[in-house]
Parts: structure tokens; C-alpha cells; sequence
């Protein structure tokens, strides 16, 4: 066969390859402007590269001053009692074998908190070998339709602090914003949750999934837990997309890789979709951060 | 076949528009996007295959290009530009997916190598061209993609990617001499 021939049949078969259906063009447009009114969290300045180093002392940093603050925010209360002993000793003891109580004078029953989807594992629960906090406040934009009703309340953790609840919250926030920190581990950790998702997304079907999917959410939903109780927690807009992120890594999280997870895995799905997650993330990490993840 | 990048929508002046964006107008801004949008989301969804992350890298694309319009000055055209940003986050979504489906796809066409007796009659001819495409390195797979299937000029894709219009041809015809390579033990059935 000639080659004008052969690239003519070639033309003529290869056209429907990947043939795209018709524009979905509401449906990006509606993303795209969502995305594009979210605040930045991270200027330009923040896209050089950090060295590898730097990013395990910063995570070893927020662990430090999350455990801290909870230690301090723990003896502070009036119901328990200040503990005996280093502060951070008894925040770890607590960390890892109790359950956490709200403190006194704080609402635990009316605080809205996520839970593990239905399926037998409770908010707090042990999920392979982390204790997993959870919570959820009043965080979806109104325009932004709610997933089925498959959270349930749990009581097992304080609710979040309020945007502007009390002086500490808002110092906290500060600290935030003055602290390049605790933007470096955010940023990194959004990174590691973009790249998730779309490893997630890409699967088709429950066997295509990598068995390592679950550990990997794991891992990220520690980091993502972390700085929700951290200052860095407090900025309104970074804690709505931190919450939206823990919440669909717990889903991803409890996946086994079989057959029976083609629900879950559409409810993940359709939970992506409507949060629009993966347009925020994007938005909010800086161009170019995936090359070094 | 689509393409024409230099002017997406006659009477439409891009210059004003962009600064009207730029200004904070929002019916701008759509009127930037859905001059582009079709050309956009095809092409995504001409080197993805699939219509979740066509989306994505769409959005993903006009996200930053809204992000960064203000650093566009004007050296090329904007669609040109917004091509070259839609090429690269494509290219970099299926660089973070590959990864996951390279050992299923490797384990797939193991068991697919099928006997002769069996090719002669193998009807799915278009498939094993369409897998053949998808095995394309993706500097040859993606001017493929733009030339044969979207019909952007050399002069265009060059532009797109930053190279001579002589090295998209001759992209181009690596990617045809390897379709050929792929495809050449069904010669006979190409024939018919």
C-alpha cells in the first residue's frame, strides 16, 4: 500500500479515536467561575521549590504545635483539670488512647461533626492504625448542593472553633498568615490531595484502582487532620477546602479495592464533582508545585 | 476537523476583551471562554480519553489562564497561548495517571497478542489503531492528535508547542511511520 494511501486510511479510522462528545459547557463554565472566586492560598512567591528537607521539618513542626495547642487548650478547661506532667506528654498519651471530650462549656451534641459514612465506623475510629478526627462546620456555599444525607453526627471531638469565636481563634489566624509555615505545609498537603484525586479519578473501575490508593489517603488525611487543628485552620477559606479534602480522603480511605465499592466510589465521585474539588485545589496550589510531588 | 487558531470567532476583538477581564468584567471573561471552550475541551478530550479528565485539564486550563492573563502580552495569539497551557496540563494529568494504568494496560495487551489465524479475522482493526495512537510517545501523539484528527496546521501546532514547523511535520511523520510499524502485519485487512 502507498504511504498517501495508508495516511489516508489511517485519517479516516483514527477519527473517531477519543471523539469527543458535545461540550459540556455550563457545567465547566459554572466550575470555572467557582474556582476563579475562591481566594487564592498561595501567592507566586511560593512556587519555587523547597527543598525535601524543609518540608518534613515543617510537618514535623505543625505536629509539634498542633499537639501543643491541644495540650494547652486541654488543660485549660475547667472541667478536667489541668493534668499533671509535661503538657505534651499527656497530649500524646491522650492523642493515642482516648477518646477526645469536648471541654466544658463547650457544645458537643450541636456541633455538626462528620462521620465515617454509614457503614459501621463511627467519627474517631481507628482507621489503619491512625485515630482520624473528623468535623465538619457550616461550610458549603449555598449555591453548592449538599451530598445525600450520609453524615452523621459525632461526638466524640469539640467542634471547630468559629471564624471570629474568640480572641484566641482570631490570633490564631493571624498567626497563620504571619507564620510561611504553615502555608508551605498547606500548600503541600493540597498538592498531595490534587495528585490523589486525580490518581482516583483516573480509575475506572474498582480493579483499577492501586491498592496503595488507601494507605496513600492516609497518609494525606493525617497531614489534612493536622492542619485543620492548627492555626493554619482557621483562615475561613483554607479550612473549607481542608474539610472538603478530609472528608472525600475518609471515603477514599476505607475503600477496599473490591467490587462492593462501586457505590462508594460513585458517591466519592459525585462528592468531587459538586465541591468542585478538584478545580479548587488546583486553584489554590501554586502552578508547577506537582513536578516536585 | 476544526483548528484555526489565530481567529476563533470573526469580529470578536480579544485585545478588548482580555483587558475587559482584566477590568474584573465576568460577561468578558465568559465571552473569552466560550470562544475557546469547544476547541479547548476537545482537544483535552482528544488526548485524554476520557471525559472526567477532559474536563478537569478544560477547567484546569482556563483556570490558569484567567489566573495569569494579566503576564499574556500579546506575542502570540491568546489562543495560541491557551493551547499551549491546555497541552502542557494535559500532558502533565496523564503523566500523573499513566503511572496507575501502565501495569493493568501492560497486563491487558499481554493477554490480547492474539494468534494468527486469529488476526485475519479480527474485526476490531480500529481498536488496535486506536491502541496503537494511545502508545504514541506523547511528543509524537499529541501533533498527531492536533494534525490528522483536530486539523491544526504545522504552522499552528509549532506555535502551540514552541517548535520550528519543521519539526512538527516531521513529528508528524514519526508518528504515521509508527502507526504503520504497529499496524503493518494487518496490511492485508487495510487493503480491503
Amino acid at each position: 500500500m502507498s504511504e498517501d494511501r495508508f495516511d489516508e486510511l489511517l485519517r479516516r479510522m483514527a477519527r473517531d479515536y477519543n471523539a469527543p462528545p458535545e461540550t459540556p459547557r455550563e457545567e465547566l463554565w459554572a466550575a470555572i467561575s467557582a474556582a476563579r472566586t475562591a481566594p487564592r492560598t498561595a501567592s507566586r512567591t511560593d512556587r519555587r521549590a523547597w527543598p525535601w528537607w524543609l518540608s518534613g521539618l515543617a510537618a514535623t513542626l505543625v505536629l509539634g504545635i498542633t499537639i501543643g495547642r491541644f495540650a494547652a487548650r486541654e488543660a485549660g478547661a475547667p472541667a478536667g483539670g489541668a493534668p499533671d506532667g509535661p503538657v505534651l506528654e499527656q497530649a500524646a498519651i491522650r492523642t493515642a488512647s482516648e477518646p477526645r471530650l469536648p471541654p466544658a462549656g463547650q457544645p458537643s451534641a450541636d456541633a455538626p461533626a462528620v462521620s465515617a459514612p454509614e457503614r459501621g465506623q463511627g467519627s474517631g475510629a481507628p482507621l489503619g492504625g491512625h485515630r482520624v478526627p473528623l468535623r465538619v462546620g457550616p461550610r458549603y456555599p449555598a449555591e453548592i448542593p449538599a451530598p445525600p444525607q450520609r453524615l452523621a453526627r459525632a461526638d466524640s471531638r469539640p467542634a471547630p472553633r468559629a471564624a471570629g469565636e474568640s480572641p484566641d481563634a482570631r490570633a490564631s489566624a493571624e498567626d497563620t498568615a504571619a507564620n510561611p509555615v504553615y502555608t508551605l505545609v498547606a500548600t503541600q498537603t493540597l498538592a498531595q490531595g490534587e495528585a490523589l484525586l486525580t490518581a482516583f479519578r483516573a480509575a475506572r473501575r474498582p480493579d483499577e484502582l492501586d491498592p496503595q490508593i488507601s494507605a496513600w489517603a492516609r497518609e494525606v488525611l493525617l497531614a489534612t487532620s493536622l492542619l485543620l487543628d492548627s492555626p493554619a485552620g482557621e483562615e475561613p477559606v483554607l479550612r473549607g477546602l481542608l474539610e472538603d479534602l478530609e472528608l472525600v480522603l475518609l471515603q477514599i480511605a476505607q475503600l477496599s479495592g473490591s467490587p462492593a465499592d462501586s457505590a462508594e466510589r460513585a458517591w466519592i465521585n459525585e462528592t468531587l464533582r459538586r465541591r468542585d474539588m478538584l478545580p479548587r485545589l488546583r486553584t489554590a496550589v501554586p502552578a508547577g508545585l506537582m513536578a516536585g510531588i | 476537523m476544526l483548528a484555526r487558531l489565530a481567529h476563533p470567532a470573526p469580529g470578536l476583538d480579544e485585545r478588548l476583551l482580555i483587558q475587559r477581564v482584566l477590568g474584573g468584567d465576568e460577561r468578558a471573561a465568559r465571552e473569552l471562554y466560550d470562544a475557546h471552550v469547544d476547541r479547548i475541551y476537545r482537544l483535552a478530550y482528544r488526548l485524554t480519553g476520557d471525559d472526567e479528565l477532559a474536563r478537569d485539564c478544560t477547567q484546569d486550563t482556563f483556570i490558569r489562564a484567567f489566573q495569569y492573563l494579566a503576564e499574556f502580552r500579546g506575542a502570540s495569539a491568546f489562543s495560541t497561548w491557551l493551547h499551549s497551557i491546555a497541552v502542557s496540563v494535559c500532558l502533565n494529568a496523564l503523566r500523573s495517571v499513566r503511572r496507575l494504568r501502565r501495569r493493568r494496560a501492560d497486563l491487558a495487551e499481554a493477554d490480547q497478542v492474539p494468534s494468527p489465524d486469529v488476526r485475519r479475522l479480527d474485526p476490531d482493526l480500529r481498536e488496535r489503531l486506536h491502541a496503537a495512537i494511545d502508545r504514541l510517545p506523547d511528543l509524537y501523539r499529541v501533533v498527531f492528535v492536533m494534525h490528522d484528527l483536530e486539523g491544526y496546521t504545522h504552522e499552528e501546532i509549532g506555535a502551540v508547542l514552541g517548535v520550528p514547523t519543521g519539526t512538527s511535520k516531521a513529528r508528524l511523520s514519526r508518528a504515521r511511520d509508527r502507526l504503520r510499524q504497529a499496524l503493518e502485519r494487518f496490511a492485508g485487512e487495510w487493503a480491503v
